[in-house]
């Protein structure tokens, strides 16, 4: 074997392995996303507000360009009531320091299911009320360790969200999955339990075990009561 | 007295014979350098083309490139024609995420999800066993997803780890672990 044999045996092998795989999209510049929000029919302050939190979320690492392209790809073709009405929505949930990928991913389940605006909304509104109150019911018992300025999660240089936003996503997705598919708010053991497997789940892989045992110890239907309530109820908060 | 003749008689021919040929000899060399010098100011396309590229292959550096070129198209080709195969589960799971649909009768198979801003992507059939599969290199986390079947929402994979349903619709949930794999 000559000295290029190896090096050519493993480009063989990369080829092989590149052709595998099934590609996911190809990033979207944040640039491009700034510019449909420019496109929105909706007021100039709003516009200019969704464009400094989506910079700032996008330079945190708490929204994924492509996924806030295709969510605004959507919005466009809502009424212009409708996009002012999704636009306000997402600044509310991103002044709140959230990740904020799921509950856009939400919304284009919805969108793409043909679902009707005003019940992607309703299901939106309850997902960033239940991250709201999972944020402050958690914050309150001692069990985040970063809290931060507004809701808790702002972080000035990262790149990626801190695990304490992971688990306040996780804590309020698993209770938001109960009861978008329409299960009782007062059946809190089966909301319970959704809140232990997931963390349990997640454990180890994007949750850190010591930001996610001290939870999973004092998880009870009690802690999820008082974070659905406050869901339920924000004028409360 | 006769072999005298004889040798005598050869000397004769053979002298001819080099008179002969010393007059098609006069100018040879001249003709020959001639020629090649007409070939080199005048070569065909052909020539010119494999000149060249004898030239560039000549250099280690553009052998090298043109070998890796060679085997990367190589390789994808064989990927192309071996990915899809009778392949274990197991060599999947470490290569990335597998999602599989088995159903002989169907057009068409895309997966949908969290990891793709639910646009389709499309699984692959390419020995119509009815087998279609996609495989994806997704980092730990949890991902929602659920199969496009014929333009039809397929939400409940046998494969997934559980289940959720919004919007009416069921949709799947897989838990991916350190290792790409599911």
């Amino acid at each position: 074997m000559n000295r290029w044999s190896w090096p050519l045996a493993l480009l063989v092998l990369l080829g092989c392995w590149a052709w595998g795989q099934v590609p996911l999209a190809p990033a979207v510049p944040a640039d491009e996303v700034l510019q449909l929000v420019q496109g929105l029919a909706i007021p100039d302050d709003l516009k200019a507000q969704v464009q400094a939190e989506l910079v700032a979320a996008m330079a945190e690492g708490r929204l994924t360009p492509g996924v806030a392209y295709a969510f605004l790809s959507e919005v466009q073709s809502l009424s212009p009531g409708e996009q002012t009405d999704a636009m306000a929505m997402l600044v509310h949930a991103l002044q709140g320091g959230f990740i904020l990928d799921p509950l856009l991913n939400e919304a284009l389940k919805g969108l793409r299911l043909n679902r009707p605006w005003p019940e992607v909304a309703g299901v939106l509104g309850l997902r960033i009320n239940l991250l709201v109150a999972a944020q402050q019911v958690l914050g309150s018992q001692g069990l985040l360790a970063s809290p931060a300025p507004r809701y808790g999660f702002r972080t000035t240089s990262a790149s990626s969200p801190p695990p304490t936003a992971e688990l306040v996503l996780e804590t309020a997705w698993a209770i938001g999955d109960f009861l978008v598919a329409g299960g009782s708010p007062a059946d809190l053991i089966p909301m319970t339990s959704l809140v232990e497997t997931r963390l349990s789940r997640l454990r180890d892989r994007i949750l850190p075990a010591e930001l996610v045992d001290p939870v999973l110890e004092a998880l009870s239907p009690a802690l999820i009561q008082e974070i659905v309530e406050l869901a339920l109820n924000p004028e409360r908060r | 007295m006769w072999s005298s003749d004889l040798e005598e008689r050869i000397r004769e021919v053979l002298a001819k014979d080099m008179e002969r040929a010393s007059e098609s000899l006069a100018g040879l060399e001249d003709r020959v350098i001639r020629a090649i010098a007409e070939r080199a100011a005048h070569p065909s396309l052909w020539q010119r083309m494999r000149e060249r590229w004898l030239a560039a292959f000549s250099t280690p550096r553009w052998a090298f490139a043109g070998g890796a070129v060679l085997a990367l198209v190589l390789g994808i080709t064989l990927g192309r024609l071996l990915a899809p195969g009778p392949v274990p589960m197991s060599a999947f799971a470490q290569a990335g995420t597998l999602f599989a649909v088995v159903d002989p009768q169907a057009q068409s198979v895309a997966v949908v999800g969290d990891f793709s801003a639910w646009e389709p992507i499309p699984l692959s059939d390419p020995d119509g066993d009815g087998i279609w599969t996609a495989v994806l290199d997704l980092p730990p986390g949890r991902y929602e997803y659920a199969f496009v079947v014929d333009g039809n929402w397929v939400g409940q994979d046998p494969q997934a780890d559980e289940y959720v349903r919004s919007f009416g619709e069921y949709t799947s949930v897989r838990y991916v672990g350190t290792g790409g794999g599911a």
